[in-house]
């Protein structure tokens, strides 16, 4: 059962100038929180972080059935043609439970790939399948010591007897060990490093001569190390143009971006909140520690961190459909500067301000701070990007 | 015997090494020579297992057990704390009943300072001793105690006066750990060890005889210990670390590690593991990448300024200065540095540092490196605490308003909790 709360969203997708969410959105807003209210809290979490999937599928169906897994896709495939605000507001709900499902990977990442270079077949095929729920899907690019360097791909794929033949490691997958199609990247031509010559591949994960080990991440999600070894797909296996694959990963990455800096926003708002909280309950030296000038400015710098990030996150999901690739390179990699600075200083914060109760597993702050660090690295770290700016023109 | 000279000292611990260390011989067997020489802690009095040797000499010594591979003693955990708290205001009884079995490792002690409800303002404790018969009853609540659940000893900061000043009403106690009347519960950090715990003191007894210094001297009896507590915190990346050699002995310190020591093993990677940093950053090649390369000489700019200045207070304290509130210099640094690496370490590695398994990064190290250093900031006293001590008695600028200050105790607004 499909709630008709997207149906009727569809009426406007798209921004208020004045940066207020419209009733619709506001509305979608409120049934994403209190999904997220009614049915995730730190114990259940924790439960689903050691179940043997990592996520749970009860909370990925109710996520299908809110619509909210097809949201951004379009309506000839069964989504509701939503647009990043509405993206946004999503993410910004789960950074607030600190959801672990594998939206991510699958959706956001995947999807993105399979929008922006699957053929028509494939396209109706994978995206009402992974809008239903019933299909899960990674993004299989990074590989050891490349360090958030796109172009790095030594993965090999030659083409024989009509077959592709794919052969390399993976690592770092988000929700590999889950995933029922793996998006590969490897190289068809060219050298290590050169942005020409990469392709995609649609890989169903069951493909003799995968191999898949999965790993905890530090903020309790999953990812794999995925070794591909005389692995044999189609030739239709290809996605998008033979060699000419730099540009949509870029594009996936691009979106996975603005994908966590909203999420970031919901979980520093809530670290933010919650400190606040605290410092004015917690008594020390005979009043609440929320009477030292000190923590009154640490708080205020976090509230100010927060603030940025929310108006950067806002930017980067308006600058997910800008045309010029240039621009939209420079604005993803300044998103990215200033969430993972943002990340920092409110996660680290959150802790400090917290005191010994900040570092323990049974409080929540810490579980914040663990991902929010994720975040800060998660395509790229902040010294990175500031790397990729230090050496590009502004725009502007 | 007092000749103090650099060559003079080396030449004697290495005829003496040489003479005793035993790669066969049981590790408490070892231990116990180094007490009765006084080689283990030769700066320590040469009447309580030392050799009287200035601090500064002690590297040269160490230097000697490095050189012939003898297992020095492991100058970690709680338990020498309570060392340098029962030297500078233990009763003879308790330096002769406590002293050799902590040089040993025998004993495991903890500090019960920290409460729900009072931790920076650790004055404020509400536990109470109250003296019924002939023995101290004790009740109350302590938090955060690192090690208590393998503990036989306690560092015990307990409130003895409800009407006199928050101050003047505490006294310090040894408390038998191993009691029906103490209670603890483990508490798991986000990093996932659970190296602290709650400890709940119901009715527990001490006697009189293990009170230390007097009645209403708890106060001065604590900063003692905390001030060894904060000079402790640029060594923290030493602790724990597990000598490569093999033999009988060597397994033994290693199983001692997994199991007494167990509590300390993440405390290198909460200071930041800057020892991996260069190794590192040479195996991943991101020893090339320009930025990189700058945040590394940022940190270990950091890391000498820390040293030196960790080697600044232990020279002041070789020439019989006090410790001062200058700790708080070192403890500061410490944080920075424990800050600084963490991101430096996730530079280096790039994604996979945040992978917890056994194929990820130094089999996870890094990962812990990134969920452990935020304790470096709270534990033995928090940043703020530290800047406070800074500005209002290093720099005598004015005090924050006190409301607690000469009212007694019972009258101070608190935490409901207790
Ligand atoms: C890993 C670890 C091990 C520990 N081991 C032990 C142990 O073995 N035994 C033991 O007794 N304790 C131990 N502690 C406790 C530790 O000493 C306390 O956590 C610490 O002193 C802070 O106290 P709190 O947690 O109550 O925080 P609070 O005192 O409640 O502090 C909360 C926040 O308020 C700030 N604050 C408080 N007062 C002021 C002020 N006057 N001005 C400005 N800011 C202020 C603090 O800096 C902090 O940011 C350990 C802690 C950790 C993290
Ligand atoms: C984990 C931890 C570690 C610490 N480590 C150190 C340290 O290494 N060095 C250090 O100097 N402080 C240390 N402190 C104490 C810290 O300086 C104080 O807790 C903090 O500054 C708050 O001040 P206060 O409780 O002393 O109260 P305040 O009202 O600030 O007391 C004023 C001053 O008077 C002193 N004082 C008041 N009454 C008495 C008394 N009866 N006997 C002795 N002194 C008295 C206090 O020590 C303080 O210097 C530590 C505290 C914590 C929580």
């Amino acid at each position: 059962m499909r709630s008709n709360v997207i149906s009727y969203l569809k009426v406007f997708w798209g921004f208020k100038m004045d940066f207020e969410l419209s009733n619709e959105q506001q509305l979608l807003k409120d049934s994403v929180s209190r999904l997220i209210a009614d049915n995730y809290d730190l114990q259940k979490r924790g439960a689903i972080i050691k179940s043997a999937d990592g996520y749970s599928k009860t909370v990925w169906k109710q996520l299908a059935d809110l619509g909210l897994l097809g949201l951004s896709f379009s309506s000839n495939y069964g989504g509701f043609d939503g647009g990043p605000v509405e993206q946004m507001i999503v993410l910004e709900a789960f950074g607030t439970g600190l959801l672990i499902e594998p939206y991510l990977a699958t959706i956001v990442l995947s999807g993105t790939a399979i929008q922006s270079a699957a053929d028509e077949n494939k396209k109706s095929e994978l995206l009402s399948a992974i809008s239903n729920g019933d299909h899960l899907m990674a993004f299989a690019h990074s590989e050891r010591l490349s360090r958030y360097q796109l172009s790095q791909v030594e993965t090999r794929a030659q083409l024989k007897n009509g077959n592709w033949i794919l052969n390399g490691e993976k690592t770092t997958v988000l929700h590999g060990g889950i995933a029922d199609t793996i998006i590969v990247t490897a190289r068809t031509k060219g050298s290590d490093r050169s942005t020409d010559g990469i392709s995609l591949f649609l890989v169903p994960a069951k493909t003799k001569g995968i191999t898949v080990n999965s790993y905890p991440t530090i903020d309790g999600m999953q990812a794999a190390d995925i070794k591909l070894s005389n692995v044999s797909v189609p030739q239709n296996a290809l996605l998008g143009e033979c060699d000419k694959g730099f540009l949509i990963i870029e594009n996936i990455e691009q979106h996975g971006i603005a994908a966590v800096a909203a999420e970031s926003v919901g979980a520093m708002q809530c670290v933010l909140d919650m400190t606040v909280d605290y410092l004015k309950t917690r008594t020390q030296f005979g009043r609440p520690i929320g009477d030292f000038q000190v923590l009154q400015h640490r708080a205020a710098d976090m509230y100010v961190a927060v603030e940025e990030a929310r108006s950067i996150a806002i930017y980067a999901a308006m600058m997910t459909t800008e045309k010029d690739t240039e621009k939209r390179r420079h604005a993803m990699a300044t998103t990215k500067a200033q969430i993972g600075v943002s990340c920092r200083e409110v996660g680290q914060g959150g802790v400090q301000l917290h005191g010994g109760i900040g570092i323990t597993e049974e409080y929540a702050i810490g579980h914040y701070f663990k991902r929010l660090s994720m975040i800060e690295r998660q395509f790229g770290d902040v010294e990175h990007h500031m790397t990729t700016l230090s050496m590009m023109d502004s725009p502007d | 015997m007092t000749e103090h000279t650099e060559d003079y000292v080396r030449k004697e611990a290495r005829t003496w090494l040489e003479n005793n260390w035993d790669p066969n011989l049981d590790l408490f067997e070892w231990r116990n020579k180094l007490a009765d020489s006084g080689w283990g802690l030769p700066n320590w009095p040469s009447d309580w297992y030392g050799r009287d040797l200035p601090v500064g000499l002690v590297p040269i010594v160490e230097e000697e057990f490095q050189r012939i591979g003898a297992l020095p003693i492991p100058k970690s955990g709680i338990r020498m704390l309570a060392a340098a708290t029962i030297l500078n205001h233990g009763t003879e009884m308790h330096k002769e009943k406590f002293l050799r079995r902590i040089v040993t490792g025998e004993d495991v002690w903890c500090q019960l300072f920290s409460e729900p409800g009072s931790g920076s303002d650790l004055a404020g404790a509400t536990t109470k001793a109250v003296m019924a018969g002939n023995k101290w009853v004790v009740n109350g609540q302590k938090v955060w105690t690192t090690s208590a659940h393998k503990a036989h000893w306690g560092l015990l900061l307990a409130r003895t006066d409800m009407d006199a000043t928050k101050h003047d009403g505490l006294s310090y106690f040894i408390i038998d750990m191993k009691q029906p009347g103490v209670e603890t519960q483990p508490l798991k950090q986000m990093n996932g060890y659970a190296s602290f715990n709650q400890v709940f003191l119901t009715d527990a007894e001490v006697l009189p005889d293990f009170q230390v210094a007097e009645l209403g001297d708890g106060w001065k009896v604590a900063t003692t210990t905390l001030m060894h507590e904060r000079r402790a915190a640029d060594s923290l990346r030493a602790w724990g670390q597990v000598p490569n050699s093999e033999g009988p002995i060597y397994d033994q310190e290693r199983a001692e590690i997994e199991t007494t020591m167990a509590p300390y093993k993440w405390y290198p990677q909460r200071a930041g593991r800057v020892d991996l940093i260069m190794q590192r950053a040479k195996e991943t090649g991101a020893i090339k990448d320009p930025a990189v390369r700058q945040e590394i000489a940022k940190l270990m700019t950091l890391h000498k300024s820390a040293e030196w200045t960790a080697r600044r207070a232990r020279s002041a304290q070789e020439q019989g200065k006090p410790q001062g509130p200058e700790g708080s210099l070192g403890k500061l640094a410490a944080s920075n540095v424990a800050r600084a690496a963490a991101k430096v370490h996730t530079m280096i590695s790039g994604a996979d540092s945040m992978l917890s398994g056994d194929d990820s990064p130094e089999n996870g190290t890094v990962a812990e490196v990134l969920i452990s250093f935020p304790a470096s900031s709270i534990a033995g006293g928090t940043d703020e605490i530290q800047k406070n001590i800074i500005s209002e008695r290093v720099l005598d600028m004015p005090k924050e308003t006190r409301f607690d200050a000469g009212k007694p105790f019972k009258d101070i607004p608190r935490n409901t909790i207790s």
